[in-house]
């Protein structure tokens, strides 16, 4: 008896440790499922329990009762018009924003075309100029009879107008301010696409087009794939645009559906968690469909060997490569700015003719020197930039972690990860707005009330944005550099620190800009989280637009954007891998 | 020292007298009188003073509030700090805090009573308290018991650019923007915009025609999501009248826009801004001051300096860039009992008058 006991705490003496080193082995992925399990499941959970229930969660309600309704309910046949809308401007959109960024990106990376900084500055500083303000702007420069090009086209005696405020117009505006997704992703993986293929393609004859179509392009596919899918889904969620200039001609679209459900009243919010639902479910399997495109390629080109990158020479390409530049840049920046410029200086928005856009009597610096000297501002900004940064410092390191266990391990459950990475990407920012609410409100600790919270949100928010860029990148550097260096002697974490995080520097310095701009953008979530201590920009400028207060808009935007502008230069040379 | 003694024995009662006078005399200067007007007596505006600030959630743009607190702030020194979103994210917000009981608000106010009364019901505005005006003001703009009062209201008119529309072709009224000359060029916000939305097209059906949307629907008006696009395409020239509040329409005209702000003859609109002390109120006593000051004749003249109305029958009507505001008999408020029974049913009739699904 004492025998047969003995073997046995000896069997489980040896067993403990295998049991025990299995967990340790994972312990990244639980460490990691726990973080995005608070972050971003419990979140969706409340909201498919909105969903499927007739009241709110923290209504006040105590009784509710399981209802499949809310379902019911979106077969309405104004649906069936309204995804037709969603098709054309977010498949319309994705096509003009990823042939725009990825040509950028190409060109900004891999070949020899003047004024670099300036591409560089094109295809990121879109981003800058939030979406409610680019599409106030559009609408100023070209809707209807009094839009600043109409009127200008009269003048010249054109016989034509530009009308924004149309499914044309919609699509337009999506596809100019989302090309920063492709240009990010894409030109991250450009430079560590290993050029040694490239001049191989040369050596034996191959044309530039046939060198970018069947070996440039092929290698940074996972790059392409997962801006496609992240511009795909973002513009049929994207609510400012549709709303700006489709409201006013009566065009609906899912967003706007999702909207007014959700804000109506009486509204109905559950029935806006339903779509919410519907839509999460689309993008997991996009996800999946992404996985199964990119599946069963090896698109590691960047491995031990040195990399010397020789530019691509253009040529007399290279001036129809600045033109193409110049003319998105134009159209992208140019006009709208020297919309903002207008509107910041002038009182009245009423302009009859193009002699008005000069009419002294009308202009003013009184209301920019009013937004730079306004200490509203400075606080929003000052706490814009904080939460900015926080959300880059927290997100920037999760969103590694999550890109290394996924793209770089075996472990267990790490598909899994990948798409809870991916569900904030389908919640349209409302509703996520929402389930971060309720969700934060109910955790006992001091965190909902302080900037912290807006940081969370922030990085949940953008974690789909953030994962796939820093993803993408790390996909193409091969493991054998940093098995190299454990073979050495260097520990995993010594590998990762000295190889794999140096390569990646222009990926997760570009991502983490990339969340600066983002958070500094982000509206919504922060309506229902902030407090009178945590006031953030985006609040100022809301408030400053709904009151129709256009000239503090357009002056807050301005500073804003020049401040990015400076940044952007600034951190530039950070923004490559470091090869 | 015997004649000390004596001395002191009679100077001592006269010192404690003259300081209990003193004191008494400080007691009545301790009170919040403005004007004449006494708004909180000693004890709450000294337990006020010791709570030294309010946290207030709400839905006045806090460029307006801001005027407020530092009226408020000059008069009581009591700090205000302020949250401000509108009524449909305001109202989740509330909900959620309060459920976690973590509201952060002493005093929370909306611009839909339909939301107000919900919050009666889910036990947020649960304070019964009668301010000391509480005589004066219109049953219809406060709770029975107090838990609830309309505090401000704001005025919807029509707004017109003056480089379009010439001066004889001004409409009087809402009337008479169902010629056909208007065809195609009328702005409105949509019903679900918010309350303000809903006031003015309850005024339009209840009493300027029953008909009245139908009508309007057949001259093609440009329906905008909310507000501030209605004003700044009637500013630009893309409608040439607007339906909108006038504070909107004055800051363009502020700005230098070439607009004009119409009061209709059939009466004026006014959408509620109501609110009252929450369950969980942490500054209560704040909160109370808060109340009496908002709804005394001194608050009605602050709320007036923005271009709005008080709920004191003897505030003052605002008057800003020289407009002729009416008296405050003409304003139409719709009462809580009835918005919240035709709220549901006036916006499905609405949407689908207008083609909104």
């Amino acid at each position: 008896m004492t025998a047969i006991a003995t073997k046995a705490q000896d069997r489980g003496a040896t067993m403990q440790p295998v049991w025990g080193r299995t967990v340790l082995r994972n312990s990244p992925t639980f460490i990691l499922m726990a973080v995005l399990g608070v972050m971003v499941i419990v979140p969706f959970l409340m909201l498919v329990f909105t969903s499927l229930v007739d009241v709110l969660p923290f209504s006040g309600e105590a009784e509710f009762n399981f209802t499949l309704s809310n379902y019911v309910a979106l077969w309405a046949p104004a649906l069936g018009h309204a995804i037709a809308n969603t098709l054309v401007v977010s498949i319309g959109g994705t096509a003009i924003a990823m042939t725009i960024g990825c040509v950028l990106a190409w060109l900004a990376a891999r070949t020899d075309i003047p004024f670099k900084p300036l591409v560089h500055l094109c295809g990121l500083m879109p981003l800058f100029i939030s979406l409610v303000v680019a599409s106030i702007t559009w609408s100023l420069l070209a809707a209807g009879r009094t839009g600043y090009l109409n009127i200008i086209f009269d003048s010249m005696g054109l016989p034509f107008h530009i009308n924004v405020q149309s499914l044309f117009g919609i699509t337009f505006v999506h596809g100019l301010y989302y090309v920063p997704y492709p240009y990010i992703f894409v030109y991250s993986a450009l430079t560590l696409v290993h050029p040694d293929l490239e001049e191989a393609a040369a050596v034996h004859g191959g044309s530039l087009s046939q060198s970018l179509r069947r070996v440039t392009f092929p290698l940074v596919k996972p790059a392409i794939v997962g801006a496609m899918l992240l511009v795909l889904v973002s513009t049929a969620e994207e609510f400012p645009v549709p709303s700006i200039l489709g409201g006013p001609v009566g065009i609906e679209t899912l967003s706007i559906r999702i909207y007014e459900l959700a804000t109506r009243v009486p509204g109905d919010p559950n029935q806006a968690s339903a779509v919410s639902i519907l839509l999460t479910a689309i993008v997991c399997m996009l996800v999946y469909t992404q996985r199964k495109i990119l599946r069963g390629r090896d698109y590691r080109t960047l491995t031990g060997k040195g990399i010397q990158v020789r530019p691509i020479r253009l040529r007399w390409l290279k001036w129809i490569a600045v033109a193409f530049v110049g003319l998105y840049g134009f159209v992208a920046l140019g006009l709208p700015i020297l919309a903002l410029i207008q509107g910041s200086i002038r009182g009245s928005l009423y302009i009859p003719n193009v002699a008005a856009f000069f009419d002294p009597k009308q202009l003013s610096l009184e209301h920019l020197i009013e937004a730079i000297n306004s200490e509203e501002v400075h606080t929003g900004l000052i706490n814009s930039f904080s939460a900015g940064i926080l959300t880059a410092i927290f997100g920037g390191t999760l969103y590694f972690a999550l890109a290394y266990v996924v793209n770089r391990t075996e472990l267990k459950g790490r598909q899994i990860l990948e798409y809870m990475s991916m569900v904030p990407l389908a919640l349209p920012a409302l509703v996520m707005g929402l389930g971060i609410l309720w969700t934060w409100v109910s955790v006992p600790l001091p965190i909902y009330g302080t900037l912290a919270i807006l940081v969370i949100a922030f990085a949940t928010r953008f974690m789909p944005q953030g994962y796939r860029a820093v993803s993408s990148s790390i996909s193409q550097i091969h493991d054998d550099l940093e098995e190299a260096a454990m073979i050495a002697g260097a520990s995993r974490v010594q590998a990762v620190r000295r190889i794999t995080l140096p390569l990646l520097r222009g990926a997760i310095v570009s991502t983490m800009f990339l969340m600066v701009v983002l958070s500094m953008r982000e509206l919504t979530a922060s309506l229902f989280l902030y407090t009178s201590n945590t006031r953030v920009l985006s609040i100022v400028i809301f408030e400053a637009y709904e009151n129709g207060f256009w000239t503090s808009v357009a002056s807050i935007s301005l500073i804003y954007t020049t401040i990015l502008v400076i940044l952007t230069l600034v951190g530039r040379r950070w923004m490559r891998a470091d090869l | 020292m015997k004649k000390f003694r004596s001395v002191t024995t009679w100077l001592l009662p006269v010192i404690g007298l003259a300081v209990a006078a003193g004191l008494s005399a400080n007691t009545a200067q301790a009170q919040l009188v403005i004007d004449g007007e006494t708004i909180a007596d000693a004890a709450l505006l000294s337990a006020a003073q010791k709570e030294g600030k309010l946290n207030v959630y709400g839905t006045w743009p806090p460029r307006n509030q801001k005027i407020l607190n530092k009226a408020f702030k000059k008069d009581t020194g009591i700090d205000i700090s302020f949250v401000r979103a509108t009524s449909r994210k305001m109202f989740p917000r509330i909900l959620a805090e309060h459920s976690a009981g973590r509201l952060g608000a002493d005093f929370v106010d909306l611009t839909d009573l339909t939301f107000i009364v919900q919050l009666v019901q889910k036990g947020v505005l649960t304070v019964p308290y009668k301010v000391r005006n509480w005589d004066k003001i219109q049953s219809t703009l406060k709770d029975s018991q107090g838990r609830w009062y309309t505090f401000m209201r704001l005025t919807q008119v029509i707004g017109v650019n003056t480089a379009i529309v010439k001066p004889a072709e001004e409409p009087k009224g809402y009337a008479d923007l169902l010629d056909p000359k208007w065809k195609g060029r009328i702005g409105l916000p949509t019903i679900d915009a918010g309350g303000s939305a809903f006031a003015v097209q309850a005024f339009l059906k209840e009493v300027v025609q029953k008909d009245y949307w139908k009508r309007l629907a057949a001259l093609s008006p440009r329906v905008f999501p909310s507000v501030s696009p209605t004003v700044t395409d009637m500013v630009r020239g893309e409608v040439h009248v607007a339906l909108a509040g006038s504070s909107t329409i004055i800051n363009q005209i502020k700005s230098g826009a070439p607009a004009k702000v119409i009061f209709p003859k059939e009466g004026i609109p006014a959408f509620p801004l109501s609110g009252g002390i929450t369950s969980s109120a942490k500054n209560l006593n704040a909160a109370k001051l808060y109340l009496n000051y908002i709804t005394s004749k001194r608050g009605g003249t602050v709320y007036a300096s923005t271009g709005n109305y008080g709920t004191h029958p003897d505030a003052p009507v605002p008057n800003l860039m020289g407009l002729k505001y009416p008296p405050q008999d003409q304003l139409w408020t719709v009462p809580a009992d009835h918005w919240k029974k035709v709220r549901q049913s006036y916006s499905e009739e609405w949407r689908a008058t207008f083609g909104r699904k």
